[in-house]
C-alpha cells in the first residue's frame, strides 16, 4: 500500500513500526514511513490522532516505546535504561538530529539571540563551521526566505510569519536531509500563512527531502507527492495526494476531508 | 551642623576607608557568589538524587541559618578544627576578612542559586528543544540557550539580592573588620554622638544601594535588549 513518488531515489529516511504509549494512553500503535529523496510527505489528522508525536519521536525530542528509525542508513541505537527505553549514545543522537532541521509550531526561536545569531548559532556550535562562513550561509538563507533586513532584529520584534521564516532559515542552514515541519502555520494569523507556506513550496520545488505535518490542504495536494493520515496511532489513509483525496480510501479520511472542506 | 562637620573631618577617612572595604566585600562576594550559585543550582536540578539531595541540604542550610551565626561560625569555628590549623591555609583561614568573605559567598550562593534555579526553570521549554532538535549536545544547549536565557530572566531579581548582601556585610563588623559599619561604631563610641555617625552611615548605605541598582539597569538594558524590545 506504500506509495513512493520517487521510487528510484536514495531512502532518505526509514520509520519502522513506531509506538508510542504515554502512561496508559497508546498515542502510536505501529506507524512506519519510508521517505527517499527529494519527497514531500504531509502528515494529515486531526488533533490528538499522534501526528505531531509521530514527528517528534523521529528526533528523539519524544522517545518511542519501540521501534526504529533510520537516517541515510544509519540506525539511532536505542537501550533500556532503569526500564525506560532511552537512546543509547546521546552523541549518536546529537549527529543525527544535526541532520533533521525541525520546524515547529510555536517558531522557538531563541529570544536572546538576534535573527543572525539564530541562524549562525546551529553551524558553529553543532556542525563546527568558522564564524564567516556560517555568517555567509545564514544571510544566504536569511535571503532565501525574505527576511534580510531584519538580521539585527530581535525575534520578539518580528512578525509571527516572519519568525516562522527565520525558523526555516535557521533550519536550511544546517544543510539537513530531511526537514520536520510540525503544524509550520498553526499559530499563524490568516494572512501570514501564506507567505510561510510560499517558502515551503520553494523548498519542495528545490527537492528537498520534507514532512509536514499540517492542516493546510492545499499545500498537502497540492506540494507534497505523498500523503498520510493519521487516525488513533494508526495510518488510516496514505497515498498520493491528488488521488487519495479525490478517492478517499477509508471512511475516516472521508469524514476529514467533508469535514475540512466545510 | 557643626558636629557633623566636626565627625567627618576626625573621621572622614575612615569613613572612605571603611567604605571601600564594604564595596570590596560586596563585590566580591556578589562576584563568587553567582559562580557558585550556578552549580548549586544545576546541582538542585539534577535528577540524580543524591546530587540534589547534598545542594538543597547546603541551599537549606545557609537560608535557614543567620548569617551573624554562619559568620560566628566559620570565624570562632574553624580554629577548632587541628586539621584546619595544621594546613597550610590557615595562615588565609585565621584572617577575618577571608573567614567573612567565606561567610558571605556561602550565604549569597545559597539564595542565588535559588534565583538560579527559578531562572532556568523559567527558559520556555519550545527554545530548549529547538537548540536539541538542531543537534546541540546538553552541554551546549546549557551554554548556548539555557544559562543565558536564565541570566537575563534573574537579573532584576539577583539586584535584591546583591543590595541584601550590601546590608548583610555590616555583621563583618562582628569580628573585628573595620567596614562601613565598623568605622561607624567606632566613630560612634568615640564622639558619643551615635545619631549623626549612624545618620551618614545610613545615608551612605544609601548610596552604594543606588548605584548597585544603577549598574543593575545598565545590565538589564544590556542583556534584556531583547525583552525591552518587545514592549
Amino acid at each position: 500500500m506504500t506509495t513512493n513518488g520517487n521510487g528510484n531515489a536514495a531512502v532518505a529516511l526509514e520509520v519502522n513500526e513506531i509506538h508510542k504509549t504515554f502512561g496508559t494512553h497508546e498515542v502510536l500503535k505501529g506507524i512506519s514511513l519510508t521517505a527517499h529523496d527529494h519527497d514531500v510527505v504531509a502528515i494529515l489528522g486531526s488533533s490528538g490522532s499522534g501526528k505531531s508525536t509521530f514527528l517528534r519521536c523521529i528526533n528523539l525530542l519524544e522517545t518511542p516505546t519501540s521501534g526504529e528509525v533510520r537516517v541515510k542508513g544509519e540506525q539511532i541505537r536505542m537501550t533500556i535504561r532503569r526500564g525506560e527505553p532511552a537512546p543509547a549514545d546521546m552523541k549518536q543522537v546529537d549527529r543525527i538530529r544535526s541532520k533533521l532541521a525541525m520546524v515547529f509550531q510555536q517558531f522557538n526561536l531563541w529570544q536572546h539571540m538576534t535573527i543572525l545569531d539564530n541562524v549562525v548559532a546551529g553551524q558553529v556550535h553543532v556542525l563546527g563551521r568558522d564564524k564567516h562562513e556560517a555568517t555567509a550561509k545564514a544571510e544566504e538563507m536569511l535571503k532565501k526566505v525574505g527576511v534580510s533586513d531584519k538580521v539585527g532584529h530581535y525575534p520578539s520584534q518580528l512578525s509571527g510569519g516572519q519568525q516562522q521564516r527565520v525558523a526555516i532559515a535557521r533550519a536550511l542552514a544546517m544543510d539537513p536531509e530531511v526537514m520536520l515541519f510540525d503544524e509550520p502555520t498553526s499559530a499563524l494569523d490568516p494572512e501570514l500563512v501564506n507567505e510561510v507556506l510560499k517558502v515551503m513550496r520553494g523548498l519542495a520545488e528545490e527537492g528537498r527531502t520534507m514532512l509536514v505535518v499540517t492542516h493546510e490542504m492545499g499545500f498537502a495536494r497540492e506540494a507534497a507527492n505523498r500523503l498520510m493520515f493519521l487516525h488513533q496511532g494508526l495510518v488510516e489513509d496514505e497515498g498520493d495526494p491528488r488521488e487519495v483525496m479525490k478517492n478517499p480510501n477509508s471512511e475516516r479520511f472521508r469524514q476529514f476531508l467533508t469535514g475540512s472542506l466545510k | 551642623m557643626q558636629i557633623l562637620v566636626d565627625i567627618l573631618s576626625r573621621y572622614g577617612w575612615d569613613f572612605v576607608s571603611g567604605t571601600w572595604l564594604t564595596i570590596q566585600l560586596v563585590t566580591i562576594s556578589a562576584i563568587l557568589g553567582v559562580l557558585l550559585a550556578i552549580p548549586v543550582a544545576l546541582g538542585r536540578l539534577s535528577p540524580n538524587p543524591f546530587v540534589s539531595g547534598i545542594a538543597a541540604a547546603y541551599s537549606l542550610f545557609f537560608r535557614g541559618t543567620p548569617l551573624l551565626v554562619q559568620i560566628f561560625l566559620i570565624y570562632f569555628g574553624l580554629g577548632q578544627f587541628d586539621f584546619v590549623r595544621d594546613s597550610i591555609l590557615w595562615p588565609i583561614l585565621r584572617e577575618a576578612y577571608v573567614c567573612a568573605l567565606i561567610a558571605f559567598v556561602l550565604n549569597t550562593a545559597a539564595y542565588s542559586g535559588e534565583i538560579v534555579r527559578s531562572g532556568i526553570l523559567a527558559v520556555p521549554r519550545g527554545e530548549i528543544e529547538a537548540a536539541h532538535a538542531c543537534g546541540m549536545s546538553a552541554v551546549t544547549t546549557y551554554r548556548m540557550v539555557i544559562l543565558p536565557r536564565a541570566f537575563s530572566i534573574c537579573l532584576p531579581a539577583y539586584s535584591n539580592e546583591v543590595i541584601i548582601l550590601l546590608k548583610g556585610t555590616s555583621l563583618a563588623s562582628t569580628i573585628t573588620l573595620m567596614e562601613l559599619m565598623g568605622v561607624s561604631r567606632l566613630a560612634a563610641s568615640a564622639t558619643y554622638e551615635p545619631i549623626q555617625v549612624f545618620a551618614i552611615a545610613g545615608v551612605i548605605y544609601y548610596l552604594l544601594t543606588l548605584v548597585i541598582t544603577r549598574i543593575f539597569r545598565l545590565l538589564e538594558n544590556r542583556y534584556n535588549r531583547y525583552i525591552l524590545h518587545a514592549r
